[in-house]
């Protein structure tokens, strides 16, 4: 009862937040929304006994990734957002798209079951991790080696 | 708990992820609409894992958060040499291949 009580809650904020996303003119607090919309997420994850990613949803995604993105709006820190409004046309265009979409693909989604008591803990997921998937994970870091060389040889300045 | 409730909001949020994407015109909101997006698939990843009682789907949400990092860092480098070539992080400003 209790649980049902906070995963309601919990939907109520990612719904909220994730349109605040979409709405709010002013693109820092957009951002701030979707750390918002990131821990409610992930505390609908530990809800649904996925511990470990719980932990990293709350550390990683809303912890390092959007304080880079929050860095890079201080840094670019453009006052003029509130003239981007995008004309009717195209608004009422990718609305209808959604709709359509949201349309045929709700009554599909009706796969109705109750949640298992699967755990997620860190010591099922990193036995699973490093004996099955241990080729994925190494994998997984030279692509981040790959992504952060990549991004200071794009950021930098042509001169240096 | 219903994962039917858990897929549906999903779904909801990957919608107002695209939404954000076409139509917002700043560049770095286009990148926080596809970690929208990316956030909305593994939310779904994970219901989908509890329903089915296997922990595999959620070594795949594992994964999905290591690309998007890396994906927002080199997005993010690019905005930042964007903003440098063009003053400004409106889309429209990087119209030079529009004929």
């Amino acid at each position: 009862m209790m649980n049902e009580l906070i995963f309601y809650l919990l939907a109520g904020l990612v719904l909220g937040s994730s349109l605040a996303v979409l709405l709010i003119p002013n693109p820092m607090y957009a951002t701030l929304s979707l750390v918002g919309n990131l821990l409610a997420v992930a505390g609908i994850y530990a809800l649904l006994n996925a511990h470990f990613l719980a932990v990293v949803q709350v550390t990683v995604y809303a912890g390092a990734v959007m304080v880079l993105v929050l860095f890079v709006i201080m840094l670019i820190n453009n006052r003029d957002f509130e003239a981007r409004i995008p004309s009717k046309i195209y608004f009422f265009l990718a609305s209808a798209l959604v709709f359509l979409f949201l349309y045929i693909l709700i009554p599909r989604l009706s796969s109705s079951g109750e949640a298992s008591n699967v755990e997620g803990s860190v010591r099922s997921f990193g036995l699973l991790l490093f004996q099955d998937y241990v080729i994925n994970f190494q994998i997984a870091g030279i692509l981040l080696l790959a992504a952060m060389v990549g991004a200071i040889m794009i950021g930098r300045r042509s001169g240096d | 708990m219903e994962i039917d409730i858990v897929t549906k909001l999903s779904c909801f949020m990957f919608c107002a992820g695209v939404l954000t994407v076409l139509l917002r015109r700043d560049t770095i909101l286009m990148l926080v609409g596809i970690e929208l997006m990316l956030n909305a698939v593994n939310l779904s990843l994970v219901g989908f894992s509890s329903l089915h009682g296997e922990l595999s789907g959620q070594i795949f949400v594992f994964f999905i958060m290591v690309v998007a990092a890396a994906e927002s860092g080199v997005g993010l480098a690019i905005i930042i040499s964007l903003f440098r070539a063009f003053r400004s992080v409106d889309r429209e400003a990087a119209s030079e291949l529009k004929w």
